[in-house]
């Protein structure tokens, strides 16, 4: 095949040669200032997704007997943006142990001069007890995020949801209806919330008065241990939900695991697609301490054994014994305490692990729990 | 702590870089500021859905008969036997908005220049001389490639004389000189937003070279998304011995007499070698790596020369429906308003320009997600900084719903295929997100945009003159061989061969 493109063969073969050159003579002619690695995107990541932020809590307030919410200024500046629903890390030191432990933002994504969360006393709860009795105003921690995905997202939700709230998870769910009171979100909003007695029912006052003064926003509660004139008896149940027409809504289901259980049965029964349930969870570990296995821990620097529980999560072990391991919601959600197991046996969840990660045995250390002595590689 | 060689970056250029020294027993040493390897190459898990960030298909790997550049990298690095990969039985299948034009073409040479006689009736000459130029562009490449910059003209000449001549064109300006039929011309080029460069401004070499290699080889993609690649390379390099640090970020590369010597991790570590490969751009490298008197000047006017490539935006939807049930019948859909690459290029400078490509990840790999479910991914481009301009900390959630919310609908308009109904999980990726994961300057993930004398040739003729600094090396994107992932990989491979090379010479000395 001939061809031709340019005037000669020759000149072509010529321009060839040049095409070093030719880079070469630009290169020589472009400007010689230093380069600056300074791009106003790399600069906002930093701002919308900071590694961490410094707050002081200011202002302590008591919800109920059991609960109270803490608001936590920045010490500079203001605080990143987030999504109704979003959660914050919190680093507290407690007895020379450093824990994390992540809760949902209460407040209002309007108001960034602040977070808020809300925390309830857990019976044996480690770390939130202790938040409850030791933290005074004017006290300094370390917080990571906002993180979490359980946000309000238009082109996937219906416009109606309900919430079905157990006990404090009403905290992310909270500041979903103060961010539709506030404009920031536009849905309409029924909020079933459940729980012991009316004593226990965190921001009643507040869901009441917006219930009155927002169309979007409605609220019922479901007391499961008081009968009283007002309120409504006992669980959330297939009744309950099945009241709100099936296909209209989108369900947001918030509290301890045992109730999301709960709830997904009832969905099953129901037959409620997958794209209209999203869920919040948190977990109370109770461990009962009855057999121990061999833990042993490699990170970038060191070898450490130790002991965990068979019903202990391999993360809390670590934490307890001073480990600085990779994690944020400790629910197996969000995949940053992925980690190596090396060798043993574990009972784990590996719904959000990714498919080539168990082929090569990574875990989340958050949601495992030794079957046998084991050794994992952490990933710091 | 001493080590042969640091690697700083595990994405798709670091990763191969770090195996291949530790193949050649270096004792190396693998920093990565994230906690897990691959970059962009990866995935993330969004309630039943795994979603694949970033490749949409492999180019240039073939099979054992038909082997491809990658293949046989793979097959070196002992990493092929691990990976499923699937073969995708399609090059592209193209939509345009304006005009309502519509094809698809298939894998193989003889089935490609049929079916674009079907399409455009009197291209078969044309396109049968299209592909010998390919045959030809593809084995000078490779003489260039494993020249390592030493290219002999007068063997150049001899074995490739078409080559010599062709090579110094763009893709428009050779597609001319062959007289291919205007509407062949623009259907071909459909892959000019996986270069980045419109057919006027990218070179024949580079376009050819790349789709020579989806045609003749089938493309393929792994089953367990590209998280399965990353895997298996950072576990060989493992099992070698390799050391690597995740979640450990670079802060400072210490030079002295224009030489590396080590570098410096935020966590204050300090780590010595006489050889770095970056992954990371020459921008951060030269920009805040690297102390402002030890950059060389000729470094600070390459760095200030260039021009950065497309940023991406990626919509990331989860379906609850199966392809079938939604009618998704393609694996690619290239949605443009036009086919005029040079048009589409311009429109693509603004946010809002509605072009795209969506993948059905699902057609080669049907259990990508459950059963009864699909994953679609749509990608979009943008040849300029506009997305940094219009996005500020209190728009951003608003801005990444109204970029998915016309992603969407363009797509269903110009398909006619309904998913809005059937979202069961949505992501939005944005240059932001790029940015935090990569770091690169502006979030950019096509490295430096390839035109005039910053397309593949004249890196590739200029790589040995441009390591400024004594012992360091770049893989990735903004490397030699220009970005994607097959380049990516393939970059690796060069700088690590190449710093190798480097350093028995002056070791002699």
């Amino acid at each position: 095949m001939k061809f031709k493109i340019g005037t000669s063969e020759k000149l072509d073969m010529l321009k060839f040669k040049n095409l070093g050159q030719e880079r070469e003579k630009i290169i020589k002619s472009s400007y010689t200032d230093n380069v600056k690695f300074d791009y106003k995107l790399n600069n906002l990541v930093k701002i919308i997704h900071p590694k961490e932020i410094k707050v002081t809590v200011t202002n302590i307030i008591n919800e109920t007997l059991e609960t109270k919410t803490f608001e936590l200024k920045p010490l500079n500046g203001t605080l990143p943006n987030f999504k109704a629903g979003q959660y914050i890390v919190l680093d507290i030191m407690k007895n020379g142990h450093i824990y994390k432990r992540s809760y949902s933002i209460s407040s209002s994504p309007k108001d960034l001069s602040s977070y808020q969360i809300t925390v309830k006393k857990v019976r044996n709860g480690l770390v939130s007890n202790y938040l409850l009795n030791n933290v005074k105003v004017g006290m300094e921690f370390t917080i990571h995020g906002p993180f979490g995905n359980f946000t309000y997202n238009r082109l996937r939700d219906k416009y109606d949801v309900l919430a079905l709230v157990g006990g404090s998870g009403i905290t992310p769910i909270m500041s979903l209806a103060r961010a539709i009171n506030d404009n920031l979100e536009d849905l309409n909003l029924t909020i079933i919330y459940g729980d012991h007695e009316e004593k226990d029912l965190i921001f009643k006052k507040e869901l009441d008065e917006l219930a009155k003064k927002n169309d979007n926003i409605k609220v019922r509660y479901l007391l499961s241990d008081e009968h009283s004139s007002v309120y409504d008896t006992g669980l959330i149940s297939k009744d309950t939900i099945s009241e709100y027409e099936i296909g209209k809504y989108s369900y947001f289901v918030c509290g301890p695991i045992h109730f999301y259980h709960h709830l997904n049965e009832i969905f099953k029964e129901l037959d409620i697609p997958n794209k209209l349930i999203r869920h919040d969870i948190f977990k109370e570990n109770e461990v009962l301490k009855h057999i121990k296995h061999n833990l042993t821990v490699l990170t970038n620097d060191e070898k450490i054994t130790l002991s965990c529980y068979e019903d202990e999560p391999i993360l809390q072990a670590l934490e307890e014994a001073d480990i600085d391991a990779p994690r944020k919601c400790l629910v197996g959600e969000c995949g940053f305490c992925r980690s190596k197991l090396i060798e043993g046996k574990i009972r784990t969840d590996e719904t959000r692990l990714r498919e080539a990660d168990k082929d090569y045995n990574y875990i989340h250390p958050c949601v495992s729990y030794p079957l046998s002595d084991i050794t994992i590689k952490l990933c710091k | 702590m001493n080590y042969d060689a640091i690697v700083i970056g595990a994405g798709n250029g670091g990763l191969v870089a770090a195996l291949t020294l530790q193949k050649k027993g270096k004792k190396v040493l693998l920093l990565e500021s994230h906690n897990t390897v691959g970059g962009v190459a990866t995935s993330f898990v969004r309630g039943r859905f795994e979603f694949e960030a970033s490749l949409h298909e492999l180019c240039g790997f073939g099979n054992s008969e038909n082997t491809g550049e990658i293949f046989e990298l793979f097959e070196k690095l002992d990493i092929l036997k691990k990976l499923k990969l699937k073969e995708i039985n399609e090059t592209f299948h193209v939509m345009t908005i304006d005009t309502n034009e519509e094809y698809t073409m298939p894998v193989g040479i003889e089935n490609f220049i049929n079916k674009m006689e079907e399409y455009v009736p009197n291209s078969k000459e044309s396109m049968q001389n299209f592909f010998e130029l390919c045959q030809e562009n593809d084995e000078a490449l490779k003489y260039l490639n494993e020249a390592k910059g030493q290219i002999d003209s007068e063997v150049l000449k001899s074995k490739y004389p078409r080559f010599m001549v062709f090579a110094s064109y763009s893709l428009e300006e050779v597609l001319n000189a062959i007289k291919m039929p205007k509407k062949a011309r623009e259907i071909i080029s459909t892959y000019w937003t996986y270069l980045g460069s419109p057919a006027n401004e990218i070179s024949f070499v580079h376009y050819a070279s790349m789709i020579y290699s989806y045609i003749k080889l089938h493309p393929v993609i792994p089953t367990k998304k590209s998280h399965e690649i990353s895997c298996a390379l950072y576990e060989e390099f493992l099992k070698l011995g390799g050391e690597g640090k995740l979640l450990t970020t670079v802060q400072k590369i210490i030079v002295e007499n224009n030489e590396v010597k080590g570098v410096v991790t935020t966590d204050d570590k300090t780590y010595y070698a006489k050889i770095i490969i970056s992954n990371a751009s020459p921008n951060l490298v030269y920009g805040k790596l690297i102390s402002k008197e030890d950059v060389p000047l000729k470094a600070r006017q390459l760095t200030n020369a260039r021009t950065l490539g497309a940023r991406g935006i990626c919509v990331y939807l989860g379906l609850n429906k199966s392809p079938e049930e939604l009618g998704l019948k393609n694996y690619s859909y290239f949605i443009y308003h036009t086919l005029d690459s040079k048009k589409e290029f311009e429109r693509m400078k603004k946010l809002k320009n509605d072009n795209m490509v969506g993948v059905v990840i699902n057609n080669a790999i049907p259990n990508a997600s459950p059963k009864g479910t699909t994953i679609l991914y749509l990608t979009g481009l943008i040849f300029s900084d506009t997305f940094s301009n219009i996005v500020t900390k209190d728009n951003y959630f608003d801005l990444k719903d109204a970029i998915a919310d016309n992603f969407i609908e363009v797509f269903e308009k110009t398909t006619k295929i309904k998913i809005k109904d059937a979202i069961e999980e949505i992501e939005v990726a944005t240059p932001l997100t790029f940015a935090r994961y990569t770091n690169h300057p502006d979030g950019v993930i096509y490295g430096y945009q390839a035109r005039k004398s910053d397309n593949l040739l004249p890196r590739l003729m200029n790589q040995n003159n441009e390591d400024y600094i004594k012992g360091l090396y770049f893989a990735g994107g903004f490397a030699s061989r220009l970005s994607g992932y097959s380049s990516s990989y393939k970059s690796g491979e060069m700088a690590a061969l190449k710093a190798l090379a480097k350093k028995e010479v002056n070791d002699e000395i």
